[in-house]
This record gives C-alpha cells, sequence and structure tokens, in this order.
C-alpha cells in the first residue's frame, strides 16, 4: 500500500476565492482513484495542481515521496505525470500521428542532435510506438487526418494516447467521457481498465456515475474546495452528504433532499 | 529575366528576416523590435572577420553565431525575467525597442556614426550571361543560399524532435511542457536561429551595397514586419512567400516605374493583399503559428 501521489493541507486561492481548500488524500501506487463533485466543487484545480500548471498556495504535493509542487512541468512530466483535459488541448492543426509523437518527446534515446541515419532510425521507431498507441485507442484508420477533423469522442482518444506516450506512472484523467455516449464511455472505462493493468495509477476525474463506481478502486469527493469524503466506489453514494452535495443544496438547514443518487 | 532574379534575391533576404521574426512571434507572440539591430550586429561580427582575414564563408559563420547568441542572450536576459513575472504582453515589447535603441547606440559610438566600407573581396562578383542577360552572381549566391537556408528550416519544424516541440510550444505552450518540452531551451533554440538568418541576410545586404553603418538595419524593421503580415503572422511559409512577392514588387516598381514610387507601390501591394485576405497569405484567424 505504497502511496504514489499525496495531497496534503493542499489550498489554492485566487484572490480570496478559496478554490482548494485544506484537500489532503492519497492515491495508492497501482490504483484508479475517482474525484468527484459537483461542478465548481475544484476538481479540475487540484488536477492543475498536480500537474503543475498551476502552485499551491499551501501545502505539498508528493510523487513517489518527492516534492513536486515546485517542479516545472516538463520536468514533471519527466517524473511521471500525464494528463488530459476537460476542455481538450490538442494540437489542432497537426495530425493525430503528429501529436502522439510530441508526447514522445521525452523518450528518444540518442541526445537532441541526431543526423543522418541515426536520426532515421530513431524517429522510425518512435513512429512505431505512437502507431501502436494509436491503434490502441482505435484510431488507427484516422492517424493521418488532422485533430480539428475529428469528433470529439475520437479527439478525446487523441489525449488518452498522447498522454500515455510519455509513459507515465499517474495519468490524470479530466472528465475524459464527457459529452460521450454510454457505449463510447464504456469503451472508454475498458481502456482506462487496461491501462491500469500495465500498472500505470489514475486519477479519474469524471461526472459519470456509472465509469467511477465501475472503474475506480477508491472514490475522493470534492466539495467547496474541500474533501467531502473518500469511501469506496459503491459506498460513497450512500453518504447522505454526497447525495445533498450533489443535488445542490449547499443550504445545510434545507432538509427533505429527496432520496435518489445523481 | 533580371530583374526577376534581382527581385528574388532581394526577396529572399526579406525572407530570411521575415522568418525569424515569425518564428519569435509563434513561440512567443510578441514582435522583436530589436530584430534589425541583431542583423546589424552580425554583419558588424562577420566585418570584423573579414578585417582579420578570415575566409568569407567562415566569416558568414562568424556573423551567424554572434548574431544568433545575441539573440539569445536578449532572450534570457530580457524576456526570461520578465515572463517568470508573467508581465504583460506589452512589456515584452517595450523591452525589446529599448535593447534595440541600446543596442544601436553602442554601435553607432563605436563607429563614430561612420559609415564602414564593407571589402567584396571573396564574394562572388561578376555576372554570369544567360540567354544574353546578365545576372549578377551575388544575387544568384544570395538566393541559393536562402533557399537552402528554407528548405532546411521546413525539415527541421516538420521532421525532427526538436522542430515538433517548437511546433509544440507555439501551438500551447502549457501543453507541451507538459508532455515534457523544456520551452526555455525551445525559445532559445528560435532565437538563435532567428538571429543567425538575419545576420546571413544583414552580411549579403552589406556585400551587395559594399558598406554597412550602425543605421544599415533599420529600414529593414518595417520591412520585416510588411513581410509577416503579407504572409500571414507566425506562418514561416508565408514569409518566405511574402519576402519573395515583396522583393520582386519592389524591384519591378523600380527598374519599370521609378525607384520613388519603390516603397509606395510595395506598401501598396501589401494593403491590396491585405484587404482582400486581412490574416495574409498563409494566416489562420486564430494565428496559426509557425
Amino acid at each position: 500500500m505504497t502511496a504514489l501521489l499525496e495531497l496534503s493541507g493542499v489550498s489554492k486561492h485566487f484572490g480570496g476565492m478559496k478554490a482548494v481548500d485544506d484537500v489532503s488524500f492519497t492515491v495508492r501506487q497501482g490504483a484508479i482513484c475517482g474525484l468527484i463533485g459537483p461542478n465548481g466543487a475544484g476538481k479540475t484545480t487540484v488536477v492543475n495542481l498536480i500537474s503543475g500548471y498551476l502552485k499551491p498556495t499551501t501545502g505539498t504535493i508528493r510523487l513517489a515521496g518527492a516534492d513536486v509542487a515546485d517542479l516545472r512541468p516538463h520536468r514533471l512530466a519527466a517524473a511521471g505525470v500525464a494528463r488530459t483535459y476537460q476542455n481538450l488541448q490538442l494540437f489542432e492543426e497537426s495530425t493525430v500521428l503528429e501529436n502522439v509523437l510530441i508526447g514522445r518527446h521525452l523518450s528518444f534515446k540518442g541526445r537532441r542532435w541526431q543526423m543522418g541515419r541515426t536520426r532515421r532510425r530513431e524517429e522510425a521507431e518512435q513512429h512505431e510506438v505512437a502507431r501502436r498507441l494509436i491503434d490502441r485507442v482505435g484510431l488507427t484508420g484516422v492517424i493521418d487526418a488532422d485533430v480539428a477533423e475529428l469528433s470529439y469522442g475520437m479527439r478525446r482518444r487523441v489525449e488518452i494516447a498522447r498522454a500515455m506516450a510519455t509513459e507515465p506512472r499517474l495519468l490524470l484523467l479530466d472528465e475524459p467521457t464527457a459529452g460521450m455516449n454510454r457505449t463510447e464511455s464504456d469503451e472508454i472505462g475498458e481502456l482506462i481498465r487496461s491501462i491500469n493493468d500495465e500498472g500505470v495509477t489514475v486519477l479519474l476525474v469524471d461526472h459519470n456515475v456509472r465509469l467511477v463506481t465501475e472503474v475506480c478502486h477508491r472514490v475522493v469527493v470534492l466539495d467547496w474546495g474541500r474533501v467531502l469524503t473518500e469511501a469506496g466506489p459503491t459506498e460513497v453514494w450512500q453518504d447522505q452528504r454526497v447525495k445533498t452535495a450533489y443535488l445542490g443544496t449547499h443550504d445545510r438547514n434545507a432538509v427533505e433532499a429527496p432520496d435518489a443518487g445523481r | 529575366m533580371q530583374q526577376t532574379i534581382n527581385g528574388l534575391a532581394l526577396g529572399s533576404t526579406y525572407a530570411l528576416l521575415g522568418v525569424g521574426v515569425t518564428l519569435v512571434w509563434g513561440v512567443l507572440g510578441i514582435l522583436n523590435f530589436a530584430h534589425a539591430q541583431i542583423l546589424t550586429w552580425g554583419s558588424f561580427a562577420a566585418l570584423a572577420a573579414l578585417h582579420l582575414g578570415v575566409p568569407v564563408p567562415l566569416a558568414i559563420l562568424v556573423g551567424m553565431v554572434a548574431a544568433g547568441v545575441l539573440s539569445v542572450l536578449l532572450d534570457l536576459a530580457v524576456l526570461a525575467p520578465l515572463r517568470a513575472r508573467k508581465a504583460p504582453e506589452f512589456s515584452f515589447v517595450v523591452a525589446t525597442i529599448g535593447v534595440s535603441l541600446v543596442l544601436t547606440t553602442i554601435l553607432r559610438t563605436y563607429t563614430d556614426a561612420q559609415t564602414e566600407a564593407f571589402p567584396r573581396q571573396g564574394f562572388p562578383v561578376g555576372a554570369f550571361e544567360v540567354a544574353g542577360q546578365n545576372v549578377p552572381r551575388l544575387q544568384v549566391v544570395m538566393l541559393a543560399i536562402a533557399i537552402v537556408a528554407m528548405a532546411g528550416l521546413a525539415f527541421w519544424l516538420n521532421r525532427t524532435r526538436s522542430g515538433r516541440a517548437v511546433r509544440a510550444v507555439a501551438h500551447n505552450r502549457e501543453t507541451a511542457e507538459l508532455l515534457g518540452v523544456n520551452s526555455q531551451l525551445v525559445f532559445s533554440i528560435c532565437f538563435f536561429v532567428a538571429g543567425g538568418l538575419a545576420a546571413v541576410a544583414g552580411i549579403f545586404v552589406a556585400a551587395s551595397a559594399a558598406q554597412v553603418s550602425y543605421s544599415s538595419g533599420d529600414g529593414l524593421l518595417l520591412v520585416a514586419f510588411a513581410v509577416i503580415i503579407l504572409g500571414g503572422m507566425g506562418s514561416v511559409k508565408g514569409a518566405i512567400v511574402g519576402g519573395l512577392v515583396l522583393g520582386v514588387i519592389e524591384v519591378y516598381a523600380t527598374s519599370y516605374v521609378s525607384s520613388v514610387f519603390r516603397e509606395i507601390i510595395a506598401f501598396a501591394t501589401i494593403l491590396a493583399v491585405l484587404v482582400a485576405r486581412p490574416s495574409g497569405f498563409f494566416g489562420k484567424k486564430e494565428a496559426a503559428r509557425v
């Protein structure tokens, strides 16, 4: 039960607004951990803090025991953190293959400058790795298409393939099934499981109750920037506080929360 | 024919200059107002090397490296601290204007504001005779060097690891960083390439005029901006096409109308293009950088 990711007392203030307030939780090595909560609960801010895009106002973030809160993002990538984005951040005018190849940036074996045959061999090898990843997310048919031309669901898969290209230890997925139908999100669930089977630890932010319940080992619930509770994927929905939070009644005096999950 | 070659040769210097400005714009989103001074310093470095008896190809290399290093220093010493402080865009522009003034003043003081002769020995002189027409060798060499440089640049950006990193940073710096790209390294590489290409342009301009002064580059800054606006901000292809088009127009205007109208005709053409295509030849609405 070693912790790969450890947040302790992490806060992020934007001016007077406490987007994330004293959040602590750990993600066990090899686990799939869900991070859920109503809109505006601070889920994406937490992902942005872990991925180094934002620096915490206070608190520490540890990856395999090492403090990573002050690492520059490209160092963090080298340390093994990769992510996808809620609002997709693909290189729009490049092809699927090129997007995934950028994820291979750190994995080139040779150093920076290569010429002639060495360069060609290295390029060929990296193309091969990228092809396999693209095949795995089921996009071989559109490998040379510009990502701008792809459907929303396909673009989400490109992001996952690109993140996997960096060979991460910790994969942060920010709403990977947003805007997908049931079949599509089931496929993403399968993909997340198979990624996890290879030993990649996953932090999954999603609103899809079914997905979270089916793939996650643990679930952390955020509300108003704080950790509301942490529990197993089925127990978590039984918690009255979680139901209340999801129904949007933040007035704790309002009684009569209807007895339904979301 | 001869005019077209002359135009393309002039245009290729414009293109070399424009590519540097467009590359920096592409990755950082700022216009580098010190670019012309970096060109001038590169020309002077080459001149100093020539005075020491260094052969021409090596002197060109000296100029390129000097300008490249100066350009990287500009980024590291002035722009990087502003980036670290997340300064507003306008600060960067003002900072490059400041650097350009400092560089001009140093060079003006050092040269006593005198124009220096630029030795042409060792540069290709004379002319080829093609179909009864004289085509100056220097122009042909200039054009050839520009073509090689552009082909190299295109290969680098599209087919190599570091070139892909440049395009990734240009498109989205944060995302590229989290994929392991060191953006500061990308900035330094771009500034070095921009400076080096500017020096090549500066040296050939100096060689064809047989002189160079602290203010040689001044007029070229506006040209470089015009070139990238014409070609589409941030598009390397655009800078090349824009440079060549502008060069040819200027030479045609000079030889068939009058040198008085040279710039008027050139800039009127740019206006006309921009009315038809407000984002230039290869510009996208959302500035497809690099």
